[in-house]
């Protein structure tokens, strides 16, 4: 059940993060800021990426055990290589999901500014983070699950 | 806004900077953390050799640690001198790739 709702969450973030990459690089580009858009998609992406990532962190101990060390381990080194870069890509990502929902507040793409532009190249870092995260959690569970 | 008080932009970022740089350094020295070892339940800093020990929570610990320094270097001179959005996306950008090439490394 935690695995599920760990999906479910995955898959809130994969869509927010996508469209705030989306709203940033257009935003960027000059083709319409959106400022209220784009502070709901990061308080959303933060949200949600802090859920899963703590369901993550509780599941955690059991697939290590289970799964890891029991199969991947011995067998698949590529597969515990892809969720070593997993977890410290996720970990990763906390800090900026956290970071971009003050930056989402104070930032105006229209300065073309430092700020602003560094907020367009998190929040779609932040996008990659979450799609690579979450495409590798699913295609390791399909070939173990917990 | 007085010039002693740091704009909420730059002290987040300076806490995402300090947060990545904190969670890489603990995993590439790495720094002492504390490990679980999930099939006693215990917590230790010295694992005993061949059992399971996950040192996550404890990296994670530290880049938190890190996040959690960044507001108040903020507020220091060189916090509001600095450039911390250049570093916050540096930082990020070469702990990503430093994760990848660690893990790729492993396996050759």
């Amino acid at each position: 059940m935690l695995l599920v709702l760990h999906a479910a969450a995955a898959i809130v973030a994969i869509g927010s993060a996508t469209h705030a990459a989306v709203l940033a690089i257009r935003a960027w580009t000059g083709r319409g800021t959106r400022p209220k858009l784009r502070r709901t998609y990061a308080v959303v992406t933060a949200i949600s990426y802090g859920v899963c990532f703590l369901l993550g962190l509780w599941i955690y101990p059991t697939f290590r055990v289970e799964v890891r060390a029991a199969h991947f381990d011995v067998a698949l080194p590529w597969a515990t290589a892809a969720f070593e870069v997993k977890e410290h890509w996720a970990g990763l990502g906390l800090f900026c999901a956290a970071a971009l929902v003050p930056l989402g507040r104070t930032v105006d793409p229209r300065r073309r500014d430092s700020e602003s532009r560094a907020f367009a190249v998190l929040t779609v870092m932040l996008a990659v983070v979450v799609w690579y995260t979450t495409f590798c959690g699913l295609s390791l569970t399909a070939l173990r699950p917990i | 806004m007085p010039p002693t008080e740091p704009r909420p932009g730059p002290s987040w970022t300076w806490a995402l900077c300090f947060g990545v740089v904190a969670f890489s350094a603990a995993h590439a020295i790495p720094l002492p953390a504390p490990a679980y070892l999930p099939e006693s339940g215990a917590w230790t800093f010295r694992p005993p050799e061949g059992a399971i020990a996950m040192h996550y929570y404890g990296v994670l610990g530290w880049g938190l640690l890190g996040a959690g320094l960044g507001p108040a270097w903020a507020r220091t001179r060189w916090g509001r001198r600095g450039t911390p959005h250049a570093c916050a996306v540096t930082a990020l950008a070469v702990a990503l790739v430093y994760f990848v090439g660690i893990e790729l490394w492993k396996l050759l």
